[in-house]
């Protein structure tokens, strides 16, 4: 059983942005000096962030230096948010900036492009195939592929093995993309319901995966 | 009509027993609180009560991580592979902000540092030095070589007589009479040999009549080519 054969929503979108309040929350405390709020907010975005800059370089290496960079950047401007756009719309836009001026960076200094060009060249694909297909990124190698893969196949396991409420309310929010209230108002259960059904069944399908993420400790995942 | 449900403060899951260790119910109510914050629905006292007790952030982003692992996968998101290890990139991002902070040190804390640390006078090494006395040598037996030179040349140049200076001076002076008659001695004159006419000088070929055995004769048991108009001729003269 699959849960991905209709979704309401395209996967970029359905990451629904959350309630403004939270972030905005966290940013404060962030402001006043609790470092661990803006830890949360990098556990937070460090998945989207990553994603959007490597769909900008390409170049798989260099993401989790400009996504620290963009956290770091975000850091330094957080007084300047005054949360009239969702703090995404502006880590986005931080992000976005860095990932280009890295590239920037990198044409202007020829040996660390070259030495990049020519690291890319070892590898099987060949220059002419990747002018001829731009879209393909390097990062996808057959180990990440398969350790995808069985990480999907992990998951779906462990779907199916979950109990109907249990599925019903993590399918809601992952796939779906409902608020906790409008799970409540679906399934007709209190949040806090809501809430501890999501949190048990995303625990209990970590357990399925952990050990092929922490097999993976150290590596891209 | 539907009734909804909003309140929060229902979690579905309390402890079962006494026999159920408290802490354990402590830590998974942490981390329901943990999954919801990384959902955006927290309240704010939920939140300060989260932040009101000790988390270990690490596991915690590595649990936000797992979450979103999940989620990207029941999304069918292609990009599954391709993200750093939270654990590690947060581990990063404060070493980073680390450095931010200790680069944001205000004067009145440099002022402090300086007077209350004694700096030594210690020149850090560096990273060209092993080159830069090789090149130290290198200059100091180049201008050794230049010097040794310049003293062999100086040293077999006659005294007295520079470069340069010298020689207007001898083509000016007027000639001595010893000059006078060497040239005399030295005047060529013409010889008929049998290889035709040739200019001699007198003294060069008083030379060759005295050590007409070797005439003609190098070392190398064959004529020299250079020496072969000077082969003393008597029978013709």
């Amino acid at each position: 059983m699959r849960y991905i054969s209709a979704p309401m929503t395209t996967p970029e979108d359905h990451t629904a942005p959350p309630p403004p309040d939270s972030d905005v929350m966290l940013v404060q405390r962030t402001l006043g000096g609790e470092k661990k709020a803006f830890d949360l907010l990098v556990i937070r975005y460090q998945r989207r962030v990553e994603r959007l800059i490597g769909r900008m370089v390409r170049d798989v290496d260099l993401v989790p230096d400009i996504a620290q960079e963009t956290f770091i950047r975000a850091y330094r401007a957080l007084g300047q948010f005054r949360g009239e756009a969702q703090f995404y719309t502006w880590l986005y836009r931080i992000a976005v900036n860095t990932a280009k001026k890295q590239l920037l960076e990198l044409k202007r200094d020829p040996l660390i492009f070259q030495s990049q060009m020519r690291s890319n060249d070892d590898d099987e694909t060949s220059s002419s195939e990747r002018e001829l297909n731009p879209g393909v990124v390097d990062e996808a190698t057959p180990e990440a592929l398969l350790a995808s893969k069985e990480i999907a196949q992990a998951v779906h396991a462990a779907m199916d093995d979950l109990p109907q409420e249990l599925r019903m309310a993590i399918t809601l929010r992952e796939i779906e993309g409902l608020s906790y209230a409008e799970i409540a108002q679906t399934l007709e259960c209190p949040i806090g319901t809501v809430r501890s059904r999501i949190f048990r069944a995303r625990e209990a399908i970590s357990n399925r995966i952990r050990p092929m993420l922490d097999h993976q400790t150290g590596k891209r995942w | 009509m539907n009734a909804i449900h909003t309140s929060r403060a229902q979690p579905e899951r309390q402890p079962e027993s006494a026999d159920e260790p408290a802490s354990a119910f402590e830590a998974e109510r942490d981390g329901m609180l943990l999954c919801a914050l990384l959902d955006g629905e927290l309240s704010e006292a939920e939140l300060s009560d989260w932040f009101s007790r000790e988390h270990d952030l690490s596991d915690a982003a590595v649990h936000g991580q797992t979450h979103q692992v999940i989620g990207d996968v029941l999304r069918g998101q292609a990009s599954l592979a391709g993200g750093t290890s939270a654990r590690v990139f947060l581990a990063g991002v404060h070493a980073r902000l680390h450095f931010e902070v200790r680069a944001e040190v205000g004067p009145q804390e440099v002022i402090l540092q300086a007077r209350s640390i004694e700096v030594l006078p210690v020149r850090a090494l560096a990273a060209n030095d092993a080159v830069f006395r090789w090149k130290l040598v290198a200059g100091v037996a180049s201008l050794a070589a230049v010097m040794a030179v310049s003293w062999t040349v100086l040293g077999t140049t006659p005294a007295g007589a520079g470069p340069g200076a010298s020689a207007p001076q001898l083509a000016l002076s007027p000639l001595s009479p010893q000059d006078t008659t060497s040239t005399s001695a030295t005047t060529p004159f013409v010889v008929n040999t049998r290889q035709g006419v040739l200019i001699r000088d007198a003294e060069l070929e008083a030379l060759v009549a005295k050590h007409r055995h070797y005439g003609g004769v190098s070392a190398l048991q064959m004529p020299a080519g250079f020496l072969r108009n000077a082969t003393f001729d008597a029978d013709v003269r």
